[in-house]
């Protein structure tokens, strides 16, 4: 039973790029949903989340949509607690797996099997876990002896198989997704969607920033509109797509 | 849209726990219990810079014994020293110079250089750290062959003052880990940091006897060697190979600044832990 307590969450990315002032000009015309301000010591801060609260709980099935720059990927980061909040409070009962690049790791020069197991640490697996879902994850790769070759030697669509395969290992509570997974061959992709949806059904809270209607209608149970870095919609996936073309 | 109001500008409720001890010393407790992490990514780093190379890491080896080679009989004779006790001791001096200024400078570039990962899963930060002190130690393991050749040619051999390198070894790598840490954090906010060490860094390198013998130095002049922290740093891991033991300055001055280290380490890492993915 996962649950996820986001409470009044702000974000600020100071900007320290040199020429704040001038820069801050140039940003000032609002060319995206984020906001800029100006913190307590005057300097230039993307404001990527303002005040957000959000409680999701078992079974919650999220999709995340807004304009570009909402504060969508920040939301995804928090969660994964990439970002700790300097303002609010983010509590989370669960193991986090965010899935957000499935390539994340993948050395070019190191063979499957090494890649394997380097994914899997990443993931916080042990060795030793890792070496008993080696084999299951081999064979969904359909691999083979491709797996004692340097991933530098593979096509893209074996790449994906394996980066898809090793990423996929560890079954998570709370599962985070920026944006949908495709992988491969028209073989290959009814399988990673299989794999995929189980994935999505074994975890207990499942979100996903994306803008693809479809995944959003087959996916989600309630979907979230975000701008300006806050919740600004919630409801129903009907209602907030509505309400979404609209808004845009 | 700008939002310069009052309420905007007013320090908000702050909840602390981004910079509380606990979240702080559990970066750094579960930072070295992912061992299998941080080697496997340390031994990545070497072999992605060697992978399909003959000799891989051991060009390191080569090129570090043709130069101890090369500047061994020419600085003996500049400065006039008989060769088998210059020559170990230039070997040993560059073998941990190399070490601890690669040490310092990819510290800096430790958290910026993996900002993808950072920035993608939630790693104790200490990991990244740990990965950059074990390539370097992977390195200088390497690079140790020279120094094994040297003795061997020269007929230095291991006494049991040698054990005293193990303690040396251990002060040196703490307070690497406590400077490379603040180091790190320092530089992914300032970006200008690492370069600023670097060059200063190449100064150091003469002031310290490396090239030359302590003994050179005489009266009052002498102070420049005692009151250089790498000097120290460098004799209680040199000393030991050289068959004699450190002095107590030496100790006492290593492990003060390894205390010293990790007070400002703590103080910094606890302060500043949570901002470095938001500096990247």
């Amino acid at each position: 039973m996962a649950e996820i307590r986001v409470t009044n969450v702000s974000l600020e990315f100071p900007l320290y790029s040199g020429g704040s002032r001038s820069i801050k000009k140039v940003l000032l015309r609002r060319s995206s949903g984020g906001k800029i301000a100006r913190d307590a010591a005057d300097r230039v801060v993307v404001r990527a989340l303002d005040g957000l609260n959000l409680t999701l709980r078992h079974g919650d099935r999220v999709g995340l949509i807004g304009p570009n720059g909402a504060g969508k990927t920040t939301l995804l980061r928090l969660l994964a607690g990439v970002y700790e909040p300097h303002n609010g409070t983010v509590e989370l009962d669960g193991r986090v797996s965010p899935l957000f690049d499935i390539m994340l790791g993948i050395d070019p020069e190191a063979t499957g099997w090494e890649n394997i197991y380097f994914r899997g640490l990443f993931l916080g697996l042990t060795p030793n876990e890792i070496r008993a879902k080696t084999p299951e994850i081999a064979e969904f790769s359909e691999l083979g002896d491709y797996l004692h070759m340097p991933v530098r030697t593979y096509s893209a669509g074996m790449m994906i198989r394996l980066a898809f395969a090793a990423s996929t290992a560890v079954r998570p509570d709370i599962l985070l997704m920026d944006e949908w997974i495709g992988a491969g061959d028209a073989h290959f992709l009814r399988k990673a969607e299989d794999r995929l949806h189980s994935l999505v059904d074994a975890a207990s809270i499942m979100v996903i920033a994306t803008h693809a209607p479809d995944i959003l209608r087959n996916l989600c149970n309630r979907l979230l509109l975000v701008d300006q870095g806050r919740v600004a919609m919630e409801g129903s996936v009907e209602d907030v797509l509505a309400a979404y073309a609209k808004y845009a | 849209m700008t939002d310069t109001s009052e309420a905007a500008r007013a320090p908000a409720a702050r909840d602390f726990a981004w910079r509380s001890w606990p979240r702080a010393i559990a970066d750094l407790k579960d930072g070295l219990a992912s061992r299998a992490l941080w080697s496997s990514m340390g031994w990545q780093d070497i072999r992605q810079r060697y992978r399909r190379s003959m000799l891989g890491p051991f060009w390191l080896t080569l090129s570090m014994g043709l130069m101890v080679g090369g500047m061994g009989v020419i600085y003996a004779a500049i400065f006039n020293q008989p060769v088998e006790r210059y020559m170990p001791h230039l070997t040993l001096g560059l073998l941990f110079w190399n070490y601890l200024t690669s040490l310092i400078n990819e510290s800096g570039t430790t958290f910026v250089m993996a900002e993808h990962v950072i920035k993608q899963i939630r790693i104790p930060y200490s990991v990244y750290l740990l990965r950059t002190i074990w390539r370097n130690t992977l390195i200088l393991a390497h690079n140790f062959v020279v120094f094994v050749i040297v003795a061997v040619v020269f007929g230095v051999y291991p006494t049991w003052a040698t054990l005293l390198f193990i303690p040396a070894f251990a002060v040196f790598v703490l307070t690497s880990f406590a400077v490379g840490l603040v180091f790190g954090m320092i530089s992914a906010r300032f970006r200008d940091i690492p370069q600023i060490i670097a060059s200063l860094l190449q100064v150091v390198f003469f002031i310290t006897p490396i090239l030359w013998t302590p003994d050179t130095l005489q009266g009052r002049r002498a102070i420049l060697i005692e009151w250089n922290p790498f000097w120290h740093f460098l004799e209680i891991l040199r000393a030991p190979w050289l068959g004699h033991a450190p002095s107590a300055l030496n100790w006492i001055v290593s492990l003060s600044l390894c205390g010293l280290s990790w007070l400002i380490m703590l103080v910094f890492f606890r302060r500043f832990r949570s901002r470095i993915s938001f500096w990247l």
